[in-house]
């Protein structure tokens, strides 16, 4: 399996194949961090879908290819406030749809609000590894691989990005 | 607290429910077509090439910028800025006769510093004053008053991109040697243009459709003719003409519409909506007053509430309002706007925003809080002791609530602007006494009230009525008069229903939304 690293110089090389795959690796990640912004599945794509051809156009930038989905997560994060903060009225106008108001999820996302809440407030390093391990369903050796460190180091990672998001879910609840 | 494998087997279960087939990548390839390719950059290796970089590029932007200005200045700039110096400018848009058709005025827009102006389109006239501002609105033959009015603001309104100031900006012109000719008995040049963008553009590359702009000896423009090319020859659509510092007949400043014409003045219905000291609860939190008007439990746990957001005296006048992208004459956006957006999440309820307004810089909203579970208790009842960390219930009576407001214009870039460029909202909780009366009112009576507010407020420019499907169908607002009760009522009924129980994605107003073909009724 062809690392996170790999994968970012294959398509700085305008290999799209290989960005291909780097959206397959961190699309969920995406979606969620800006469905938390945005409430709103249909519109959480399109900004995900956005902030992947932002990450491509600029990948000459990132300067250290390992770090692109904590990168990727920055750029979705900014693009989904950026979606939100437009004033509803000027949107009226000019006819352009409002992607922030409160929307019915979709039926298959809609038992797992509380969670993706809580998965957005975790930092975007914390979140990747998480939704890549648990939401992805990737093994640790397949997630140490993709970002290039020890297994045992990323073991360590993904247990307290849980510890941590699992205090965010008991500050909730006990709100 | 939730153990470690009930978060994983919660986060493993989403991934399970996540559709197969609804990857991005198809998506992202497809967007890719469209994309510039990637060069390969080489990263700099040091701090201070970097900085040679960004201090190169730095430069070869300010050349870059340099050369467009000189050359923009040679015609266009020219144009905008004899705009801006009239002492008087008159514009109007005619269509040709075409056999039995008349030729008719389809804009005007007539304008005398510091005196008044005057702009007509088909669907209203905007007149204003010293003493104000007048919008005739054709369909109700109601005119609304509001003394919010600054006559220089037409020449911005003029100037910018939803105007003739787009005709003026960003364009690509050449010489038309052929097309010379005299206007008023004056020797003019003609230019074609190309707009930089236009809904038609295809048909200007294809050099099927042309403006042809004709410039007096002082560069500005006198005429500009829309042409389409019909059977090999060239057709006026359309032929604006622009006259400087021409007298033009003071009546046209005054709001004389017929005598049939109904004049509301806004301003003071307005003020009494929003009237703080009226108000059931108002604070100051950095240079701005939040305001609650009116807070109301409903059925099923519900909680309405009207509040509003505006400067303080002090901030409006470090920060004047401004005028917005829409707005044409008068000065409405104010230092922020309530938006339930950025409020903190409520996880266990739904914020439907029923209805927004925005006059003179003072921003309200009609919003209904529903919780998710209707037989859950007094979710409005609960505090929370950080402290401690632990719940409470307030005082029998009381109910807390998250509000918040967006900061926007200058105000939000001097206040809440992060390094990042993003502006960030404001949100607290307000707990406030609100006793639950014995017969609780429905959500259909509040839905009512929402639109009978707004109705005797129709004349507010800037409102917005929630009209469901994640308010992807607002009300445009001049047409706010063809929604009755009941439309809006089944539309917010909707926008509830399809919450609780999901989207249909077959009905017509979704798919119409998604740009796809509505299948006709059987």
């Amino acid at each position: 399996m062809p690392s996170t690293e790999e994968l970012v110089c294959a398509a700085r090389r305008g290999d799209k194949s290989a960005f291909a795959e780097l959206v397959r690796l961190y699309e969920r990640g995406a979606v969620i961090t800006s469905y938390a912004v945005l409430r709103n599945y249909h519109s959480a794509q399109d900004v995900a879908q956005e902030a992947f051809l932002s990450a491509f156009s600029k990948l000459g930038q990132l300067r250290e290819p390992a770090t692109f989905g904590s990168w990727l997560m920055q750029i979705v994060h900014r693009r989904a406030l950026l979606a939100r903060k437009v004033p509803r009225y000027e949107q009226i106008h000019a006819d352009i749809p409002d992607p922030s108001s409160g929307s019915p999820a979709p039926d298959w996302l809609r038992a797992y609000e509380d969670v993706v809440q809580q998965l957005a407030q975790l930092s975007e390093k914390d979140r990747t590894l998480v939704i890549l391990r648990y939401v992805d369903g990737r093994s640790i050796q397949e997630i140490a691989a993709t970002t290039g460190q020890s297994v045992e180091t990323v073991r360590k990672q993904v247990y307290r990005a849980m510890q941590r998001l699992r205090t965010h879910i008991t500050e909730e609840v006990s709100k | 607290m939730k153990s470690h494998e009930e978060v994983e087997a919660t986060l493993e279960q989403l991934g399970n429910a996540w559709p197969e087939n609804d990857s991005l990548v198809e998506r992202v390839l497809h967007g890719l077509e469209t994309t510039p390719p990637v060069l390969a950059t080489k990263q700099p290796r040091t701090r201070w090439m970097k900085r040679v970089a960004v201090c190169a590029m730095a430069f070869v932007v300010f050349v870059v910028l340099a050369l467009q200005f000189k050359s923009d200045n040679s015609l266009l700039a020219q144009a905008r800025n004899a705009i801006r110096n009239a002492r008087t400018f008159q514009c109007v848009i005619t269509t040709p006769a075409k056999g039995d058709k008349p030729a008719q005025v389809l804009r005007g827009q007539w304008y005398e510093r510091n005196v008044g102006f005057r702009e007509v389109s088909p669907t209203d006239i905007v007149v204003g004053n010293s003493e104000g501002t007048w919008r005739y609105q054709k369909h109700n033959r109601v005119a609304v008053k509001t003394s919010g009015n600054e006559v220089g603001l037409t020449v911005n309104n003029l100037l910018n991109d939803n105007n003739v100031g787009r005709l003026l900006k960003n364009q690509e012109y050449e010489r038309y040697e052929a097309g010379d000719q005299n206007v008023n008995g004056k020797p003019c040049k003609a230019y074609l243009l190309m707009p930089a963008k236009a809904p038609n553009i295809q048909e200007f590359r294809d050099k099927k459709r042309r403006f042809v702009c004709l410039f007096d000896d002082s560069s500005r423009i006198v005429q500009m003719v829309n042409e389409i090319q019909v059977d090999e020859a060239w057709t006026e659509e359309s032929l604006l003409t622009m006259k400087y510092d021409e007298p033009i007949e003071r009546t046209l400043f005054e709001p004389r519409f017929g005598n049939d014409v109904t004049v509301v003045d806004i301003d003071s219905a307005f003020d009494e909506f929003v009237n703080l000291d009226k108000a059931v609860h108002r604070e100051e939190r950095k240079g701005l007053i939040y305001a609650i008007h009116r807070v109301e439990r409903f059925e099923n746990g519900g909680l309405f509430l009207i509040s509003s957001v505006r400067g303080t005296d002090a901030t409006l006048k470090k920060y004047p309002l401004e005028q917005s992208q829409f707005n044409r004459h008068i000065r409405v956006k104010g230092p922020a706007y309530i938006y339930q957006g950025p409020l903190k999440r409520a996880f266990s309820t739904y914020d439907v925003e029923l209805a927004t307004m925005t006059h003179l810089g003072i921003c309200v909203i009609w919003r209904a809080i529903i919780p998710v579970n209707p037989e859950g208790g007094d979710i409005f009842n609960t505090g929370y002791d950080p402290a401690t960390k632990r719940n409470f219930a307030l005082p029998r009576g009381q109910v807390k609530f998250p509000v918040g407001f967006n900061p926007q214009g200058e105000y939000g870039k001097a206040n809440f602007l992060d390094k990042n460029g993003v502006t960030h909202s404001e949100s607290w909780d307000v707990i406030l006494d609100v006793e639950k009366p014995a017969t609780l009112p429905t959500f259909d009576t509040i839905i009512r009230q929402v639109y009978s507010d707004v109705s005797a407020l129709d004349a507010v420019y800037f409102k917005y009525l929630n009209m469901g499907y994640r308010g992807l169908m607002p009300v445009s607002l001049s047409d706010l008069h063809k929604i009755s009760v009941d439309d809006y009522r089944a539309a917010v009924m909707d926008d509830v229903r399809w919450w609780k129980e999901g989207c249909p994605q077959d009905d017509p107003r979704v798919l119409k939304l998604k740009g796809k073909s509505v299948p006709p009724k059987k």
